[in-house]
């Protein structure tokens, strides 16, 4: 695994939801794209924004501000960062929905602190913990945690039915 | 043969496409399953607990555990419990799904879902709310224009067709979109197994071959789309389950 090595410096991806920074391991990106044109899927979570054609296969996009409960700056550009998650035995392919793709940044898996309980907006399982820098925190994205395919496929049973 | 019903069983397999899927049901006119024993077995086998409640789905989804068996008389090969859980294990291999349905004394039918990832079909392809969706071609009978006020202002929603009434389904207001400013709509006239509803569209675009992907599992429990193309400028189009719609306009 990536993280074998304690003493090694692993690469981050660092993008930006709302005002606050995020970190994804690069080893879960695909890809980094423009945010253009989307398609909307009736009916289905308020989580999904809609499906991007990504190399010849349908993606869904996830919209992080909702997903996170972060407000929605006007007029961002928007990055959709395409990565790999894992559900069960299957490899999963999403897009994330943020603001804007900062660096790529470096650090030791030993300066990773641990998410406080209190304090924070959204459900403290989505992170594996912060580091600091620059005078800022980044948070860590529990990738697999934040798309879970089960919480992501649910659908009201209203619009099931109707 | 007490019960009204020939002495020869009926099994009857049919076979059709819905939107991206093909299905395949099988219906029989026997005794139904006994879910009274199915319960019983579970209990047993510790599948449940014995105050536990459970809805006969749950049940029936208990017939494709592995290992799980209500047959008394079990032989090498036969009455083992392993036969429905190999068809669920394949079918989840390549994305399908099965389903169960049993009522007592009439019969039982079983539906598998395959989807058709490889194929190609010939689609119309219409637009609400400036995205485009297709319907098979198949399943489309004819397409007229319609002006908005003929639609709006009647309390049962129907359209007439070749002087008959045909029930129709509005997607903007399906999939609640916003209303639109135009003071005409697209009517399109499915039929499907001899019975005729409408689809009522913003616009027309044409006719598009469309090479079938599936929308992935975030989209399993949404039930209007099948699945989706990718089109020549790169957009997608997500393919209606004419056969979905069907059923809810046959249930109301």
């Amino acid at each position: 695994m990536e993280n074998s090595d304690i003493n090694r410096e692993n690469s981050y991806i660092n993008f930006k939801i709302g005002k606050e920074y995020f970190a994804i391991s690069v080893y879960k990106v695909l890809e980094i794209i423009q945010f253009e044109q989307i398609t909307q899927i009736p009916n289905s979570s308020d989580f999904i924004r809609g499906v991007i054609n990504f190399r010849g296969t349908i993606v869904p996009v996830i919209d992080m501000h909702k997903r996170f409960n972060i407000e929605k700056p006007e007029n961002e550009i928007r990055m959709v960062v395409v990565v790999d998650m894992q559900n069960k035995e299957n490899n999963v392919t999403m897009g994330l929905l943020v603001d804007q793709v900062v660096n790529v940044i470096e650090f030791n898996y030993k300066s990773i602190r641990s998410v406080p309980d209190l304090g924070i907006r959204y459900n403290p399982e989505f992170l594996e913990g912060f580091v600091e820098m620059d005078d800022h925190f980044i948070m860590i994205m529990n990738v697999d945690r934040v798309l879970s395919v089960s919480e992501l496929s649910a659908v009201d049973e209203e619009v099931r039915i109707a | 043969v007490q019960k009204g019903k020939k002495a020869e069983g009926q099994l009857k397999v049919s076979v059709f496409y819905s939107g991206a899927n093909v299905v395949i049901q099988i219906q029989d006119d026997g005794r139904g399953i006994n879910l009274d024993k199915v319960r019983e077995c579970a209990i047993k086998k510790g599948y449940i607990q014995s105050d536990q409640p459970t809805s006969n789905q749950e049940l029936l989804q208990l017939i494709l555990e592995p290992g799980f068996t209500t047959s008394d008389n079990i032989s090498i090969v036969s009455g083992r419990g392993v036969g429905m859980d190999v068809v669920r294990k394949e079918l989840n291999a390549v994305g399908g799904s099965i389903e169960i349905e049993t009522e007592k004394e009439l019969g039982t039918s079983i539906t598998l879902k395959l989807p058709t990832t490889l194929s190609i079909i010939d689609t119309l392809m219409i637009e609400v709310n400036n995205s485009p969706i297709l319907i098979p071609l198949l399943d489309v009978e004819y397409c007229y224009k319609e002006k908005r006020i003929n639609l709006a202002n009647q309390d049962n929603k129907f359209v007439k067709y070749k002087n008959n009434p045909v029930p129709f389904i509005s997607l903007r207001e399906k999939f609640k979109y916003s209303d639109h400013e135009n003071d005409s709509e697209m009517v399109i006239i499915i039929n499907k197994f001899n019975n005729r509803y409408a689809i009522i569209a913003d616009k027309l675009i044409g006719e598009h071959q469309a090479v079938i992907k599936p929308l992935g599992e975030l989209f399993v429990n949404q039930p209007y789309f099948s699945g989706g193309s990718i089109m020549v400028d790169g957009k997608l189009a997500l393919i209606l389950d004419t056969n979905f719609l069907f059923n809810q306009i046959a249930a109301n």
